[in-house]
């Protein structure tokens, strides 16, 4: 039977969460940098293309062209710095912690005893820098292990899934 | 022809197929579809074309009757295995201690052919449930039975004990629920749709257009006095209407063999079962006007099927939910007193309130100054600021969690206040959000995921420090402790890349 605390019994403080303590590799920052950069290419083309195409393109598509090209400088620029200042990740017996974002942070834990798969993927630009994700899968959630060198990623994913063998159930 | 031969072994199957009377009722079916086709070949008076119907009308009939013919089933051991199609086949099994929900409907085409469908749900996260369309009651029942106990327990017949029947009183809050305006958009969507299909243009713009240019040399006052009523008065009706054809003859019951049967419908009956050990908790919703009256809806968060929240009961009065929840949980954690959130928490819901309302009118004052719209439309939007803000307040106020021994209750929302219960055990991952002017003020949002229901449930705007002692709480013991800054315990992590 369950009980109800009163509204005003305190939770037993335990403070706030710390960033986890492992770092991602160097080379993400170049990874983020360039795939940021690739996602403006696709927004600039719009109002370059229409400059060329159209007769007489009106004044306000050069204002457009220049707020998205200095928007895209600051963000491709600043953008993968501060994220790398805030990914951090660990794996530990009991469970996998991540913290990602830049201007909004994300945390996520994921018990060990939670976990039903790992996997390790990287797309075409990730191969580029060497790079893989790992991901945490569990029955609607899970995490990420971004930018780590695929060396690194596959040690990571071996340990969680010796981590995950030997720990029973999935509260599914 | 099906059948449902109950002396037939568990371990020596035979296989099934529906139900004969199907080689009649899906044809028609499938033909139907082709009926607007039919109609408007009526006016094409050419001999191919007719033709061309017969060979299409033939080939549809074909198709069916091959559908019903080759689809069959069976109850093995361990699966219920399913196949259909001639040419191309379709083989499917799904494990039965996957199983989680039965859900049993009839339109009305197979109501008065006495037959039923079945849709049989399993744990993954596709839609990978088997349907098997036309089988006899009987048969359904033979089937539930088989496929939701154990193989020991379907020899003793199971029980029902009814726990909730809808009173016919509860349909006079129908009107208070935004069903009748859905209903009525429907109407008009398809109304608009068919007299599009004739040659009329009724595109929402232009009858956007022609309302506007209507409105600006008429007294519309006098005109929303005389037609607001009537509106009122219809979308009412059809709310009504709509709550007796979906929920005529609600009644939950509980089986012996642990499964929770929710029946309702008028036209098109419907039976969802559900195993009592897959639950996983439930909501109660309170859309803004049902609240006025004091009542509410609720929802059971079931494992196993996504996206799943089965009604465990329509609109009804609130003691009446409370009840309901009661009976089927064994409790209500619904009803537990919740912890209001910080105050930090308020200028973040009214600022989210108020920026929108004032975009809106500075649109419309672009659009008003530029002659494109009246200018009471701005400052009809303008006016709405007071409502934003008081919606802003009142979305702060319903924030709210507590955890109890297995529930941990969350609430939040307006216009549509939503009570969450989620079963504690049942929580698999845990997510913490933070923005920029969360961080600042100490406030965080906490989502947690359960293999039920919606796939996750959030409480937003919390204390920083709360949602972390909410962690600890619904993760196994001993898993948040090392990631807390001012934790004594440490973690070992058996992972340290170095790099030299």
């Amino acid at each position: 039977m369950t009980d109800a605390l009163t509204a005003d019994t305190p939770h037993a403080s335990l403070g706030p969460l710390r960033p986890p303590t492992e770092l991602p590799s160097h080379r993400a920052i170049w990874h983020w940098s360039t795939q940021a950069a690739i996602g403006w290419m696709f927004v600039i083309a719009w109002p370059i293309a229409a400059s060329y195409i159209l007769d007489h393109p009106p004044a306000w598509l050069y204002t457009i062209m220049t707020a998205e090209a200095i928007a895209a400088v600051l963000h491709v620029s600043v953008m993968p710095w501060w994220r790398y200042r805030v990914h951090r990740w660990e794996v530990s017996d009991e469970a996998a912690y991540t913290r990602v974002g830049w201007i909004s942070y994300h945390y996520h834990i994921v018990p060990a005893s939670r976990i039903q798969t790992v996997d390790i993927h990287r797309h075409a630009l990730q191969r580029m820098f060497g790079l893989a994700t790992v991901s945490v899968s569990t029955a609607h959630g899970g995490l990420m292990i971004d930018g780590l060198r695929l060396t690194d990623a596959d040690q990571v994913a071996d340990t969680l899934k010796s981590i995950i063998q030997a720990t029973p159930g999935d509260a599914t | 022809m099906n059948s449902p031969d109950d002396t037939t072994d568990v371990s020596e199957p035979r296989w099934s197929r529906l139900a004969l009377r199907m080689l009649f009722v899906q044809p028609l079916a499938d033909l139907r579809g082709m009926a607007v086709v039919a109609f408007s070949l009526l006016f094409v008076h050419s001999d191919i074309f007719e033709w061309i119907a017969l060979a299409a009308g033939a080939f549809t009939v074909a198709i069916s009757i091959t559908r019903v013919l080759t689809t069959r089933y069976r109850v093995t051991a361990d699966c219920l295995e399913y196949r259909t199609g001639l040419i191309g086949r379709h083989n499917r099994s799904l494990p039965r201690d996957r199983i989680r929900v039965f859900d049993q409907t009839a339109v009305l085409r197979y109501r008065l052919s006495g037959l039923t469908e079945v849709r049989i749900g399993a744990g993954n996260h596709s839609s990978d449930g088997i349907h098997l369309g036309g089988i006899t009651r009987r048969e359904a029942a033979r089937l539930r039975k088989l496929l939701l106990t154990d193989t020991a327990a379907a020899a003793t017949p199971a029980s029902h004990i009814p726990l909730v029947t809808a009173s016919r009183r509860w349909m006079w809050y129908a009107p208070f629920t935004l069903s009748g305006v859905t209903i009525a958009l429907t109407l008009l969507y398809s109304a608009n749709h068919l007299a599009y299909s004739f040659g009329v243009d009724a595109s929402a713009w232009s009858m956007a257009e022609s309302l506007l240019r209507w409105s600006t040399h008429t007294n519309l006052a006098l005109v929303l006095a005389a037609a607001t009523p009537v509106v009122v008065l219809a979308i009412s009706a059809l709310s009504i209407l709509g709550y007796l054809v979906a929920y005529w003859g609600f009644t939950v019951s509980r089986i012996s063999d642990g499964s929770l049967r929710i029946q309702r419908g008028l036209l098109t009956t419907r039976s969802t079962t559900v195993q009592e050990q897959r639950i996983r908790g439930v909501t109660r919703n309170v859309q803004l006007p049902l609240r006025i009256v004091r009542a509410a809806r609720a929802h059971l968060i079931v494992g196993g099927a996504r996206a799943h929240s089965p009604l465990l009961l329509p609109s009804a009065p609130r003691d009446r939910v409370h009840d309901t929840i009661t009976a089927v949980l064994g409790t209500d954690p619904t009803a537990v007193p919740l912890r209001a959130h910080p105050r930090a928490a308020l200028p973040r819901r009214i600022v989210r309130a108020v920026v929108p309302t004032l975009l809106v009118s500075v649109v419309l004052f672009w659009l008003a100054r530029n002659g494109i719209l009246p200018s009471w439309t701005w400052q009809t939007a303008l006016c709405c600021l007071p409502l934003a803000i008081a919606l802003g307040w009142h979305r702060y106020r319903t924030l709210g969690h507590q955890v109890t021994d297995d529930y941990l209750v969350s609430s939040g929302g307006s216009l549509l206040q939503e009570t969450a219960a989620v079963l504690r055990r049942g929580v698999t991952d845990v997510a913490l959000h933070q923005t920029l002017f969360q961080r600042r003020a100490g406030l965080a949002n906490l989502k947690t995921y359960v293999a039920a229901g919606h796939g996750s449930y959030a409480v937003r705007d919390m204390a920083h420090s709360d949602a972390t002692a909410i962690i600890d709480q619904v993760l196994p013991a001993g898993v948040l402790a090392p990631f807390l800054a001012n934790s004594a315990a440490q973690s070992t992590p058996p992972l340290h890349l170095v790099h030299p």
